[in-house]
Parts: C-alpha cells; sequence; structure tokens
C-alpha cells in the first residue's frame, strides 16, 4: 500500500474505532458495572443499575453514542520509531475525530478560550488531546483513546505539597477531592492518582492510571496497598451508583508513580466516571490490529 | 396534571404548582409532555443579560443536558443521545430563571442548592434528577424534538425543545 493508502486506511479505523468506544463500554467495565449491580442492595440503586444496563444494550442495538458527552478525545499514543506513518499519525487522528464525529455522531465538544466560540468540529486547537511515549526499535503504534467528558474531567486537580505532609497528605488530598466534587463525576468512578514530582508529571500520570484495566495494581507493594486503603476510605464516602446512596462508590483506584525532588511531592487525581470509554488499539506496520479492550471490536 | 397510575406518579405538562404538592423528596416520578434542554449559557442569558428565553418554558420541565442531536429535512432534529449535565453549574441563575420563566420542573444531575430550594418553594416547582450517562434511554424518549433555539450556541447549548 502507498503512504497516501495508508494513511486513508488508518483514518478510517480510527475514526471507526473513536465512534465505536462511544457506544460500547470495554469488558472491564461492563463485568464491572454487572458486579456492582448485584452487591447494591438499596431499590433505588437497583433501579439505577437496571437502568445503566438497559441503556448500554440500546446504545448498541441502536448504534448510539451510550452518553451524549462524548467528551475531548484524547489519544495517548506509544509510538514504535519504525512505524510507518509515526509522521503523520498526529494529523491523521484530528481528520479521524472530525470523521467520527459527522457519523458516530459525537457531540461539539471544542470550545476555543479566549474567543469563546464552538468550533462546530469537535477539534480546534490542541484538541483532540494526543500525548506520545517513543517506543525504540519497534514498528508497531499502539493508541489509547479515551473520551474525556465534562463530568469526570470536573474533579481533575493537582498540586505540590511538602514531603513533611507525607503519605497522609496525599490521602486527604485524593479524599478532598472525593467528597467534593465526586458525586457529579458519575459514580461509580475510576480514581486516577499520580504521585511524582510536580504539577505537570503527577496530573499525567493520573490520567495514565485511567487507561490501566480495572483490578490492575501497582508494581510496587506500598503503592499497591494505598490503592487498597483508598479504594475503601471512597467507598465509606457512600456515594453509591449517581450518588443516590450506595455500598460502592468506586470501581478501583490506580496509582501511577515516578520518583520526586526530595523537597517536594507532586500529588494528582483524575476520575473516569461509570462510562469509562477508553479503548486501547495496536497496529503493526501493515496496520492489522487488535483491539485488547473490547471482545466484539 | 398529576397522575398515578399503576403505582406511577406521572406528570403531564401544563404543570400547577398544585400538581407537585403530593411529590415528595425521594419519590421516582415520571414525565410527559414539554420538556427543553437548557444550560449554562441559556441561564446566563436570561439571568445576567436580561434576555428573553426564545421557548415558553412556564408550566413546563427544563433539563440541564446538552444534547447531541442530528438533522433532518425541513430543518428537524432527531434526538440521538441526551442526559443530564452537573446542575451545580446553573446553582447561581436558578431562582432568578424560575421566577422569570414559570418553570415547573428542573431535570438534572448532582444535586443543587438554597437558591433552587427557595425558589421551588416560593414559586412551586421541583428539582429532579435523572440518571446520567443513560443518553440512549431517555432519547429514545422523546417523540419529537419540536425546536432548536439559539443554535447560535453550538450543539451543547441550544436550547431543544423536546415532546
Amino acid at each position: 500500500m502507498d503512504k497516501k493508502a495508508q494513511v486513508e486506511q488508518l483514518t478510517t479505523y480510527m475514526a471507526n474505532f473513536v465512534s465505536y468506544i462511544g457506544k460500547v463500554l470495554p469488558d472491564d467495565i461492563k463485568a464491572k458495572i454487572d458486579e456492582l449491580a448485584e452487591k447494591e442492595d438499596s431499590p433505588l440503586s437497583k433501579v439505577i443499575y437496571q437502568t445503566m444496563q438497559k441503556n448500554q444494550v440500546l446504545a448498541k442495538e441502536l448504534n448510539r453514542p451510550s452518553c451524549q458527552d462524548t467528551g475531548v478525545l484524547q489519544f495517548w499514543v506509544k509510538c514504535g520509531t519504525n512505524f510507518p506513518l509515526i509522521g503523520e499519525l498526529e494529523g491523521l487522528l484530528k481528520e479521524a475525530v472530525v470523521k467520527a464525529t459527522f457519523e458516530a455522531p459525537l457531540r461539539h465538544n471544542s470550545v476555543e478560550t479566549f474567543d469563546e466560540y464552538n468550533t462546530g468540529k469537535n477539534v480546534g486547537k490542541g484538541t483532540p488531546t494526543v500525548f506520545w511515549d517513543i517506543v525504540p526499535d519497534s514498528d508497531q503504534c499502539e493508541i489509547y483513546t479515551y473520551m474525556a467528558g465534562g463530568g469526570c474531567t470536573l474533579p481533575g486537580k493537582a498540586m505540590v505539597l511538602m514531603p513533611g505532609e507525607g503519605y497522609e497528605g496525599v490521602t486527604k488530598f485524593v479524599l478532598d477531592v472525593m467528597t467534593s466534587y465526586g458525586l457529579n463525576a458519575c459514580p461509580p468512578l475510576l480514581v486516577g492518582v499520580g504521585v511524582a514530582t510536580s504539577v505537570e508529571t503527577a496530573a499525567l500520570l493520573s490520567k495514565k492510571a485511567l487507561m490501566r484495566p480495572l483490578g490492575s495494581h501497582n508494581e510496587n507493594e506500598r503503592a499497591a496497598s494505598m490503592e487498597k486503603l483508598l479504594e475503601d476510605g471512597i467507598n465509606a464516602i457512600g456515594l453509591g451508583p449517581q450518588g443516590m446512596g450506595g455500598k460502592y462508590s468506586v470501581m478501583g483506584v490506580h496509582i501511577e508513580n515516578t520518583a520526586r525532588h526530595p523537597s517536594t511531592i507532586g500529588v494528582a487525581v483524575n476520575v473516569g466516571c461509570w462510562s469509562h470509554r477508553r479503548g486501547h488499539i495496536v497496529f503493526d506496520k501493515d496496520l492489522n490490529y487488535t483491539i485488547t479492550t473490547h471482545s466484539g471490536g | 396534571m398529576l397522575e398515578i397510575k399503576d403505582g406511577k406518579k406521572i406528570l403531564t405538562t401544563p404543570v400547577s404548582a398544585e400538581d407537585l404538592k403530593d411529590i415528595h423528596a425521594g419519590d421516582i416520578i415520571y414525565l410527559n409532555g414539554s420538556m427543553t434542554t437548557c444550560r449554562d449559557v441559556a441561564h446566563r442569558r436570561l439571568v445576567e443579560e436580561g434576555r428573553e428565553l426564545p421557548v415558553d418554558v412556564k408550566d413546563a420541565a427544563i433539563f440541564h443536558a446538552g444534547p447531541i442531536i442530528r438533522p433532518l429535512e425541513n430543518d428537524k432534529f432527531e434526538m440521538v443521545s441526551v442526559g443530564p449535565t452537573t446542575s451545580m453549574r446553573m446553582e447561581k441563575f436558578e431562582y432568578e430563571f424560575v421566577k422569570e420563566s414559570g418553570v415547573r420542573v428542573i431535570i438534572g444531575k448532582g444535586g443543587m442548592k438554597e437558591n433552587t430550594e427557595r425558589a421551588c418553594k416560593e414559586f412551586g416547582a421541583i428539582h429532579c434528577v435523572f440518571p446520567a450517562g443513560n443518553a440512549v434511554v431517555a432519547a429514545t424518549e422523546v417523540e419529537e424534538i419540536v425546536d432548536a433555539q439559539w443554535r447560535d450556541l453550538g450543539m451543547p447549548e441550544t436550547l431543544c425543545t423536546a415532546a
């Protein structure tokens, strides 16, 4: 295939993938919703979970976005240095979003700042977001695709603490955000926590944490223990589905961490809503692909 | 109008203050009739800029929502997907909004506070929530979009009146 045809092909695949993830939840999220639906026992939570399950069936059947807030599209790219379309990728991802916006259809969610107008195309200056990791000596390309809606984006927060505040400070920071903003982010939530050296390094990690599969743990034993403690702590707030009260407020807590400056602890929180529309697709150099997050895909 | 059918409390617009008296916190209710999506900018235009709403929502319902709509022929639209947004963003304006517009049912997400509570008591209105992210369930209940105003605001902020 020549380059132009390859670019068109990849654009089409990604446009289809973006539309798809807006309509069908990933396997791990679907399984978690079913699990929590069983575990909650108040009549109102049962009704809410039943509505959620019915909504997903209808979305697939009628081929419509399951939530009207199809978010700002964010892509986390792990691109091999030998992947043939490494140069064209960022441009074609933007095209793919424009295409998917028309076809799915997606909501127009790009408002240019300062001039304050909706672009009407769901892309704008710097949107979709594209994060890059470069993988040496590989000819593959992995792309995480995420719909960052308003509800789950609003609670985002990052700060730098003094090390004297300790991991208790980290916990307090996370819980302060969850007790105030958690309700409006459409629980049950996936909570991403970044622990790093500065505000932006922690923030990026907190979003990366949301890309991990449910049930995964940080490799560090203490971090994994803190993931569990935070999960129990946030569940104890008793938000339940939609914040209408219940035993479970979160689907999981994921911590991603790096080393830090001796004088600082950067901490960040980022959440995913119950309709956690993230997808993971891997392309080889000939554009054969595997979707790891959705078995139907 | 409020009727109770098979144990379900069903409101049909036009709704009077009297109709709301038998509805209590914690009830699940159903709605028939006219509902208009109305969120951030529409609230600011009415309350801060003193502009008249291009839609009459008196004795009807508003939905804090930014829908996905698809254009059909004859300047009509299809409701593809619609669900509630965070109502707290409208809290600042809601007292004035209820006072000026005469709306009776405010549907949203996550709850509201004292301004809205005061407006509900004083003018006869209720605030209720629809479970968020269930946008196809809600969209399939919309029979028709009868009007789409203030389209200059872009899709999420356009006032769509659903019947």
